[in-house]
């Protein structure tokens, strides 16, 4: 199986860059393998700092607790900022200190990195912490320590999660690419060379529709071929070996922080998923993470844009920037944003609901659902964005087309977190409490109330909070765009921060950063710490 | 008719990775008012035969006949206890009762009556809203067993129900469940037990069917003579001779 799709999507990729050399009327058409082999490079590159940095820095969060006491809230706190809308000010900070293509190579490789890392750290950090007490017990009874206990505790520990981290690093790199490589700013676009760059130019710059679908087909022809050719090979050959401490082999995590709960979960069942939730707790709860991130944002932002030299005094320049601010207007555009990314995820719920219920039945379903999984969570979705919004223009309105296309968008940055983490909990679901159900004869809305719902609600409230993340993520990318010489542009509060990036309205994009900021506690505080505590509280023991 | 269920050439062999044959040509059948026991060693087939005759999954060959009908899928007839008690954790002893009355037709009213009064006959009164989690071991298996009984089932399946708790509190239950079986009120008087217990077997059952190690086929049967009420009865000869029997007749299936 694995070989027909290595086979199939090299022809496809030799047929696609064939047929962009010969037939495709653009003018930089014959350099797209060229540029694809620049982006390959440039992900690879990256990747590889990303892995040997994060094993480096995780082993010793996990081992050394005084660095962990450091290094993980620091990380997580990093990783919780919506990267795309810092980034614009980053990059001038950057190009500020490096004139020239250093620094904007150098901005791509940081964004790149940061859509990378946390991922590969925390799948690090997670799988040593699985390993169970009476594992490091034995170890020490026997006197093995050091680089034995490295090598036969702890390596054998992180592969497993390492690779499925390793997957979803590399695909989340492929799906910032595009952010990363072409980027306005300040009425100016920053490009380097590379597929990611290339279909943006194709989308929004010199339309053509045909070269830009090509290098998106591009695109997703490495990316199966590598995930393939790759990263499955590898997961597979792992779970080959014999199982670690006669646990599963965790083939996929969910996201950062949360992979800790992964490998527990398959380890001990469903009762052991509630109290590593309650790690939560220990990762000094999600409201206060959120504002020392802005915190840490705000300051970042203001030494950046103040220009180092002339340090004004941060009470002029809060009051000349609210001077700008519409308070109108900001409220009712973050309302108009709270319920774009409302709708699509109330429709990404329903999705992954009704998925979790033909898991809880269906063993076939449950086989099928990762093969899909693994295709859909591999779509680079941001680079989806501008040859779907430039195709929607000939059809329909820009406005309506933006909103067809964030929608869309919205969905692919929301469905896999809590589709994956929903539908996995269903399939661990224990059996005794699947045959209750058949038994006693639970059917349809009924089986979905009071079985499907209540078992996942901890992956519920898990996938929702990381859905919200990515969505976050997407708006910024999604509501504004510039195709040829017009701007396109939702109410929303995505559209209001990248009116000000365009503007190069540092201090204002630090602003609405802060409002969103604010949001998330305030989402945090009412919605998803209520929820977890309510699932804590309750208790999941069978 | 005497005959309330028949079991008949079942076979089925699991297939997903290596084949394991779990059960071949398993016959029996079941009269009405008794108490069966099925008794056989570890991994034999035996909750694979319980699964079957609750309608959770299907032999390859072979049927149940439940009353002159063929069982394919689950009936509010023949309800099951768990070994692991498979109580929903997020609904208190009251609901998990209920939930299945409810599912099943009856008014909300009728279901907290019938829900309440089970509670009751397995002495869990004073704990309706207590959460599983909250209950000790014993106590859950009531919930389980008031689960079971409340629906007013004809054939109760127990698989080994009393095999994840300690000694005392089984005792307690064991007792408790031989009271439900011979009290006349109460419309469930079939009920059919698996255990890996020996005296747990003679001390509860009519009958007892022995199994053999995989695949699971039927190796001998017993009628237990020992008079009931059984409890006053364990120092009998008669009981002794029974337990000797069945564990002649276990070991010569080990080296079949
Ligand atoms: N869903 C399944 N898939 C594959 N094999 C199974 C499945 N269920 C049971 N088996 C295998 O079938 C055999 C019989 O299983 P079963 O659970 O019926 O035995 P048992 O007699 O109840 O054992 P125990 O005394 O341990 O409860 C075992 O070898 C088991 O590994
Ligand atoms: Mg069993």
């Amino acid at each position: 199986m694995g070989r027909y799709i290595i086979l199939i999507s090299s022809v496809l990729l030799a047929l696609t860059l064939i047929y962009s050399y010969f037939f495709l009327s653009y003018s930089d058409a014959k350099m797209l393998a060229v540029y694809a082999l620049i982006s390959l490079g440039r992900i690879t590159i990256v990747f590889a700092i990303s892995l040997v940095f994060g094993v480096c820095v995780g082993v010793l969060a996990a081992l050394n607790k005084t660095a962990g006491r450091i290094i993980i809230p620091v990380f997580d706190i990093l990783q919780s900022v919506p990267i795309l809308g810092y980034f614009p000010i980053l990059l001038v900070a950057i190009i500020a200190a490096f004139p020239g293509y250093l620094g904007r190579e150098l901005a791509v490789w940081i964004l790149l990195f940061t859509a990378m890392e946390w991922s590969i750290f925390f799948g690090v950090v997670g799988s040593i912490r699985a390993i169970p007490p009476s594992v490091k017990e034995a170890a020490s009874t026997f006197n093995i320590r050091g680089y034995a206990y490295f090598k036969n505790v702890i390596l054998p520990a992180i592969i497993p999660a390492l690779i499925s981290a390793s997957t979803l690093a590399w695909n989340d790199g492929w799906t910032f690419d595009i952010a990363a490589e072409f980027v306005s700013y300040n009425g100016q676009s920053y490009a380097v060379p590379g597929i990611g760059s290339f279909i943006a130019n194709t989308s929004l710059v010199n339309t053509n529709l045909q070269a830009a679908w090509t290098g998106l087909l591009v695109i997703g022809e490495i990316v199966v071929l590598t995930n393939q050719a790759v990263w499955h090979r590898l997961a597979d050959r792992v779970s080959k070996h014999r199982p670690i401490f006669g646990v599963h082999i965790p083939e996929r995590i969910v996201h950062p922080l949360r992979t800790m709960r992964m490998p527990a979960r398959r380890i001990f069942g469903l009762k052991f998923r509630v109290e590593f939730l309650g790690l939560s707790r220990f990762r000094n709860s999600f409201s206060t993470k959120v504002v020392a991130s802005a915190f840490i944002l705000s300051l970042i932002g203001l030494v950046v844009a103040s220009d180092l030299s002339e340090l004004v005094p941060a009470f002029s320049i809060i009051s000349q920037t609210m001077a700008q601010v519409n308070i109108v207007e900001t409220i009712l555009f973050t309302l108009f944003t709270l319920g774009r990314l409302f709708v699509v995820y109330i429709f990404a719920l329903f999705v992954s609901l009704m998925a979790a219920l033909a898991a809880s039945r269906s063993k076939r379903f449950r086989k099928i659902f990762y093969t899909i999984y693994d295709t859909g969570r591999a779509i680079p979705y941001l680079a989806l964005f501008p040859p779907l919004f430039a195709t929607l223009l000939q059809v329909m309105p820009g406005e309506l087309g933006l909103e067809v296309s964030s929608f869309f968008l919205i969905f692919m940055g929301m469905i896999w977190y809590i589709i994956y983490n929903v539908v996995t909990a269903a399939s661990y679901l224990p059996e005794e409490l699947k045959e209750v159900s058949e038994l006693f004869g639970f059917r349809g809305f009924r089986r979905l109330r009071d079985i499907v719902i209540p078992s996942t609600l901890p992956a519920i409230v898990t996938g929702s909070i990381l859905a919200w993340g990515g969505g976050w993520n997407v708006i910024i990318y999604s509501e504004y765009v510039t195709q040829g010489n017009n701007v396109y542009s939702l109410p929303g509060l995505g559209s209001l921060l990248d009116n000000a990036a365009a503007a190069g309205n540092s201090y204002l994009v630090i602003f609405y950063l802060f409002i969103m900021s604010g949001i998330v506690i305030l989402l945090g505080r009412l919605v998803w710490r209520r929820l977890i505590e309510r699932v804590e509280r309750r208790g999941l023991e069978i | 008719m005497t005959v309330i269920l028949e079991v008949q050439n079942v076979s089925k062999t699991y297939r997903n990775g290596a084949e394991v044959k779990a059960l071949e040509n398993v016959s029996f059948i079941v009269n009405y008012d008794e108490f069966l026991c099925i008794i056989g060693p570890s991994g034999c087939g035996k909750s694979t035969l319980l699964r079957i005759i609750a309608g959770l999954d299907r032999p390859d060959s072979g049927k149940v006949i439940f009353k002159g009908k063929e069982i394919t899928s689950p009936t509010p007839k023949i309800t099951m206890v768990f070994q692991s008690f498979a109580l929903l954790p997020w609904k208190t002893a009251l609901e998990n009762v209920e939930l299945p009355l409810v599912v099943n037709g009856y008014t909300k009213d009728e279901a907290r009556e019938r829900a309440m009064k089970y509670l009751k006959m397995v002495h869990l009164d004073g704990f309706e809203n207590v959460y599983p989690h909250d209950l000790s071991g014993g106590m859950k298996q009531r919930v389980g067993l008031a689960r079971a009984l409340a629906l007013h089932p004809e054939i109760l399946l127990l698989d080994e129900p009393f095999s994840s708790l300690d000694e005392l509190t089984a005792k307690d239950l064991r007792i408790l469940l031989l009271k439900i079986w011979s009290d006349p009120t109460l419309p469930t008087n079939n009920f059919i037990m698996i255990t890996h217990n020996v005296e747990e077997a003679v001390m509860m059952a009519d009958r007892i069917i022995v199994m053999s190690p995989r695949p699971g086929r039927i190796v001998g049967e017993l009628k237990v003579n020992v008079p009931r009420p059984r409890f006053e009865h364990l120092r009998d000869k008669e009981f002794f001779e029974a337990v000797d029997k069945l564990l002649e007749m276990l070991s010569i299936s080990e080296y079949k």
